[in-house]
């Protein structure tokens, strides 16, 4: 029986895809076949035959990125989801990320959800029964807008918080200013899970507050964050 | 998704689970109802009897009584 290494899980900037199964929308993984369930954790499995999964010398595992600017600005447009995940159980350490062997969201953030719906309506069928999902729910809750029924889904489904990106956000995420906030997002996401999971509406508070000031960052409309 | 080199293994154990129980953002964990107390009202339930001591088949002892 060995130590731990850490007793908090790693955290990391990650896309989603937007899917669906019968329950409603389920975010899925955009280059392999993986569907996060939800309230449950993503095992991961190599097609490989690794034993244990991510292996140092293979590319099985679940990704992560230290910094959302590395992801590359037309798959997150493609996607549309972004967010940052938590890893546990055996992670192997990159120089610029992370590969985890179980993985679930913690904050989630929506590019244009009205636009990732429309965006999905001609794609594959299970992106098409997704909108046909979102759909029933906002007609069972008498809901108009489509991008917020969307967002209320997901929040419901994962019991994780979910905010909409403003449209001309992923190229900024390579400012400095922007990047040293986000990376206040991806800090508090993980060091203030235990609290927020007890309840304490402080530490939710404070996930919110950090959230909003990447938020305000990413507005090209307002004026510069004070340094 | 290009990672740069791998650099060492981990092995992380979370001492709260990052997954939610149900419990997360809306819904508080649930706890059992409280007991009904009995009130000292006129309605109250009448208070069960005390049993009296059983003595197995000894008498009872004898009260002395100074100065007799």
């Amino acid at each position: 029986m060995t130590a731990p290494d850490l007793a908090a899980p790693v955290g990391g900037w990650r896309v989603w895809r937007l899917g669906a199964d019968d329950d409603g929308p389920v975010l899925e993984s955009p280059l392999a076949a993986a569907t996060w369930p939800a309230r449950a954790a993503l095992t991961a499995v190599c097609h490989r035959g690794c034993g244990d999964a991510p292996a140092w010398g293979c590319g099985c595992g679940l990704y992560a990125l230290d910094h959302p600017h590395r992801l590359a600005t037309d798959m997150l447009w493609r996607t549309g989801i972004l967010g940052c995940t938590a890893l546990w159980g055996r992670v192997v350490e990159h120089e610029e990320g992370w590969r985890g062997e179980h993985s679930y969201p913690l904050v989630l953030f929506l590019l244009s959800p009205d636009e990732v719906l429309r965006r999905v309506a001609g794609g594959s069928l299970a992106v098409a029964s997704a909108r046909r999902a979102v759909i029933g729910a906002a007609r069972a809750r008498r809901m108009t807008g489509l991008g917020e029924t969307l967002v209320g889904a997901l929040q419901r489904r994962y019991g994780v918080p979910v905010h909409v990106l403003p449209a001309s956000s992923p190229a900024a995420f390579a400012e400095r200013e922007v990047g040293a906030l986000a990376g206040r997002v991806r800090d508090e996401s993980v060091l203030g899970l235990p609290a927020r999971r007890l309840g304490d509406r402080v530490a939710t508070a404070r996930l919110d507050r950090v959230v909003d000031r990447l938020l305000e960052g990413l507005r090209p409309d307002l004026p510069p964050l004070p340094a | 998704m290009y990672l740069g080199e791998p650099v060492r293994v981990l092995h992380v154990e979370p001492v709260v689970s990052p997954v939610p129980d149900g419990d997360f953002p809306d819904v508080a964990a649930a706890l059992p109802d409280p007991r009904p107390r009995p009130t000292p009202g006129r309605d109250a339930a009448p208070l069960p009897e005390r049993r009296r001591r059983q003595t197995r088949g000894r008498r009872p002892r004898s009260t002395p009584v100074a100065g007799a």
